[in-house]
């Protein structure tokens, strides 16, 4: 499975990295829940929510380019052949 | 006036020579807001639809809004309005940087050009000095040069529009651009400038805005700041990471487009020109607008190589034009095409999907390497840099190039392979992969356009919150009320940017306290959709072609990315979209909306 | 105690302080009214706000010579209007250009520290103007401490 950051993601304090990647799990939760066990309190802070049962307001995550809002939100069922992309809310244009 | 007008508007005949000052026609302020609207306004009401763009009737209207130069979120906009010679559509083309400001602090919320100038001439306009002088020196000067060599003439003080030799030929996609690097960049804008002699404008004030409720007003404008600063996007986000940063979320999405649309997503290459590399390597410092508390515009330097240059830019639609959507992944090239465009003052959106559209006709046989001077093929970094210059300059085939992709294509028989709507090329998100953009695209009253109800913000980025962009539910009435606020917010003056942290609520406050109205929220609302349907019947009027997309959204599938198979609905919205819009089912206004909106 | 300190460095050239602070004494946008300015050079990529930075030894209080300018309980040198003869001798003597004279309001003018609460610090969106205390600044110093490094030092 692969593993995506991007932005501030990528900074030290957070995963450090663009990409890594690691043995299946069997769904975004249990996906957050390892790599804030990896990465510290700050990833956790805004991978999920105050509740730590829905994805964080500031992050958008996608699994092979979905948003994960379309799937199954934090409990989206994780492949071994599947792609997450973890930003932080941006913008442009 | 104490209301965020000033109350005079300039009239300068450049047939004549003659300049008038008259008073603001507060009754079309009240209805039309100012700066997009007003100026469309004013300019409906005094131009025949049918001329042709570049004859002497077109006329040429720079306009602030009532909160430019204010304490208002990011209050540095104006607009320079007329018909544009590249879509034949109403235009109104919309910069930042300190020069709309700066002619308000001059004493005048406008300028309206007419007719044509036997020779060049520039606009000098100290205060209350308003004169037409002699440019014959700085025609055939570049953007850097003229606003350098105004400079020195009339002062550093003074804030400085110009055009560059692009506009003065005539390339159809030229701008007028402001404080060096701000571009009222899209529809040929400069280009009707070029065609009037009319070189630049050089503006210095002295004077005050006043707004009509001092107190109220500085309390709102505090919130709204406030408001921003803490929202993640415009807060930090667009401040930090500049508009590139998208790259790698529309890739994500499969709504990247590559190589003139033919694809839908970049890969491994995507990174390569994000806003993240850019971040890391190349940029020097922020740059902000007029009173602008995000700050995203970027100093940036490609220290060397064989596109060793620096300037500002390149924002995320310049950086997809000349980076993806000719296939070229090495940002020094992306960022040395950006400058140049921003040097002979040209649309990079535009330029880099006229160069795309140029790679797919070389790929395909239908312009051959005599015709070029060079292969021009997707990927090729340095072919993509060349052929921008060659634009730019108007030497050998950028000559053909400048008249834009659909003239360009029809020239050499497929016009079907030029990526345009209205003939101006699409910016940088593929419709079929996210749809509520492609309809966006097709009803977007100056052809091919993404900051006309930018729905990347809910069907990707999630704000104010998600919409799938696979599915056409819904798109038309989020589109409608998008479009017609981004109408209202252009026209108070404000950039369209603080939309991602602040909505209708905090933009009519700031509206109401500075003009003195007690308006509600869906009275000046209300506003945005007069101004958006008095677009769409000079469109009318004029006889441009329908709302429709080209046929490789429409029939050719994206072949890989999570919309893999995916075509445009683009029927299925179009209805749903005229219902909601009270408009007749094949797209006209009947006259009783007009009568509704007080038109 | 707490001054007005610039970080250029950080300064992007939006001009919010000098909108802010026109509006803060006059009730209108003229960044010709305001107390600060903004001096951005395009080819150096730098913009450099400069405000007053009340002098201990203030020039424009020393020269005046109705004693017009005195120093309030805020730290803050400010010219007294109802005394001031607007003879200019303030904004002649100030070394730093920080004293004005508006040919329309016809009077001198200065930074008061807006009371005690500048407003350009209070609205600068990227931390160029900062109203802090005074030894509060130490991270300011390991900056220029770290550009000394850069300058002279042989990491390389």
């Amino acid at each position: 499975m692969i593993v995506k950051f991007f932005a501030y993601y990528r900074d030290n304090d957070f995963a450090g990295c663009k990409e890594i990647s690691m043995q299946p799990v069997k769904t975004l939760k249990e996906l957050g829940e390892v790599l804030s066990e990896r990465y510290g309190e700050k990833f956790r802070n805004e991978y999920f929510d105050a509740t730590g049962t829905a994805v964080g307001e500031r992050t958008i995550i996608l699994v092979n380019g979905r948003r994960v809002e379309f799937l199954n939100g934090i409990n989206t069922e994780l492949k071994d052949e599947d792609t997450v992309q973890i930003f932080p809310v941006v913008a442009g244009g | 006036m104490k209301n965020g007008y000033i109350g005079t508007i300039l009239r300068v005949n450049l047939s004549t020579g003659s300049i008038a000052k008259e008073p603001l026609n507060e009754k079309n302020a009240n209805d039309y807001v100012g700066a997009r609207g007003l100026g469309t306004k004013y300019f409906c009401d005094e131009v025949d639809p049918r001329i042709d763009a570049f004859s002497p009737e077109n006329k040429l209207i720079f306009m602030t809004g009532p909160l430019t130069g204010t304490l208002a979120t990011s209050s540095g906009r104006y607009n320079v309005v007329c018909k544009s010679p590249l879509t034949g559509t109403i235009e109104a083309s919309n910069s930042g940087g300190h020069w709309g400001p700066e002619l308000k602090f001059a004493g005048y919320d406008g300028i309206i050009f007419e007719g044509k100038s036997e020779k060049p001439v520039y606009l000098y306009i100290n205060d209350g000095v308003v004169e037409l002088r002699d440019a014959s020196d700085l025609w055939g000067m570049d953007v850097f040069e003229a606003t350098h060599a105004l400079e020195e003439k009339c002062g550093n003080q003074f804030h400085i529009a110009t055009i560059s030799k692009a506009g003065e030929e005539g390339v159809l996609f030229a701008g007028v651009m402001n404080d060096l690097h701000r571009a009222a960049g899209r529809g040929g804008v400069g280009a009707v400038m070029g065609s009037k002699n009319l070189k630049a404008v050089a503006v210095k004030g002295t004077g005050s805005v006043f707004v009509a409720r001092p107190q109220k007003f500085f309390d709102v404008c505090t919130a709204a700041r406030k408001q921003l600063a803490a929202h993640p996007v415009t807060g930090a986000g667009l401040g930090q990471l500049g508009t590139m940063i998208l790259v790698n979320i529309v890739n994500g999405v499969g709504g990247f487009p590559i190589n003139n649309l033919k694809d839908g997503s970049f890969d491994t290459y995507a990174d390569d020109i994000s806003g993240e590399t850019l971040v890391a390597k190349h940029l020097i410092r922020n740059k902000g607008c007029y009173g602008c508390s995000i700050g995203c515009g970027r100093r940036v330097e490609i220290a060397d190589g064989e596109f060793k240059s620096k300037g500002e830019g390149p924002e995320y639609e310049a950086g997809w034009s000349f980076g993806g959507d000719c296939g070229v992944h090495d940002l020094g090239a992306v960022c040395k095409a950006n400058f140049l465009c921003n040097q002979y003052g040209i649309d990079p959106i535009t330029m880099g999907a006229t160069v795309a559209c140029a790679m797919e006709l070389f790929e395909k046989g239908y312009i051959t390497e005599e015709e070029v001077g060079f292969p021009l093929r997707f990927g090729d970094a340095t072919a993509m840099v060349k052929a921008t210059e060659m634009t730019c300059k108007g030497e050998g085939f950028g000559k053909i190039m400048g008249l834009g992709s659909y003239r360009m294509a029809e020239k050499y028989g497929h016009p079907e392979l030029s990526m345009s709507v209205k003939k101006q090329e699409m910016p940088a998100y593929d419709g079929r992969a996210i749809q509520g953009i492609g309809l966006e695209y097709a009803t977007s009253n100056r052809g091919g356009c993404h900051v006309r109800g930018y729905m990347i913000s809910p069907e990707v980025l999630g704000i104010p919150s998600a919409m799938d962009p696979l599915v056409t539910e819904g798109k038309a009435a989020t589109l409608k009320v998008f479009q017609d606020l981004t109408a209202l917010c252009d026209s108070t003056g404000i950039c369209l940017f603080t939309t991602f942290g602040q909505g209708l609520p905090e933009i009519a406050a700031m509206y109401r306290e500075a003009v003195g109205s007690d308006e509600s929220d869906e009275d000046i609302l209300l506003k945005g959709e007069r101004i958006w349907n008095l677009e769409k019947k000079f469109n009318q009027v004029a006889g441009v072609e329908k709302d429709t997309l080209p046929p490789r959204l429409l029939r050719e599938t994206l072949p890989e990315g999570p919309a893999k198979g995916k075509v445009s609905e683009l029927e299925t919205m179009l209805k749903e979209y005229y219902e909601v819009r009270g408009w007749n089912a094949d797209g006209t206004v009947p006259e009783t909306k007009y009568q509704e909106l007080g038109m | 105690m707490k001054q007005l300190i610039i970080k250029p460095e950080v300064c992007y050239g939006c001009r919010t302080c000098e909108l802010v602070c026109s509006f803060g004494h006059y009730e209108q946008f003229n960044p010709k009214m305001a107390n600060c300015k903004v001096y951005e050079y395009d080819e150096a990529a730098v913009a450099i706000p400069v405000v007053c930075l009340q002098c201990e030894d203030p020039a424009c209080m020393k020269i005046c010579p109705v004693k017009a300018i005195s120093r309030d309980e805020n730290g803050a040198v400010v010219i007294n209007g109802d005394k001031c003869i607007g003879c200019k001798m303030c904004a002649n003597a100030c070394p730093l250009g920080n004293v004005s004279y508006h040919p329309t309001l016809r009077k001198v003018f200065k930074c008061d520290l807006c009371g005690g609460d500048p407003k350009c610090a209070q609205f600068c969106p990227s931390g160029a103007i900062q109203f802090v205390e005074t030894d509060a600044d130490s991270d300011r110093r390991a900056f220029i401490g770290e550009r000394f490094k850069e300058l002279i030092g042989e990491e390389k």
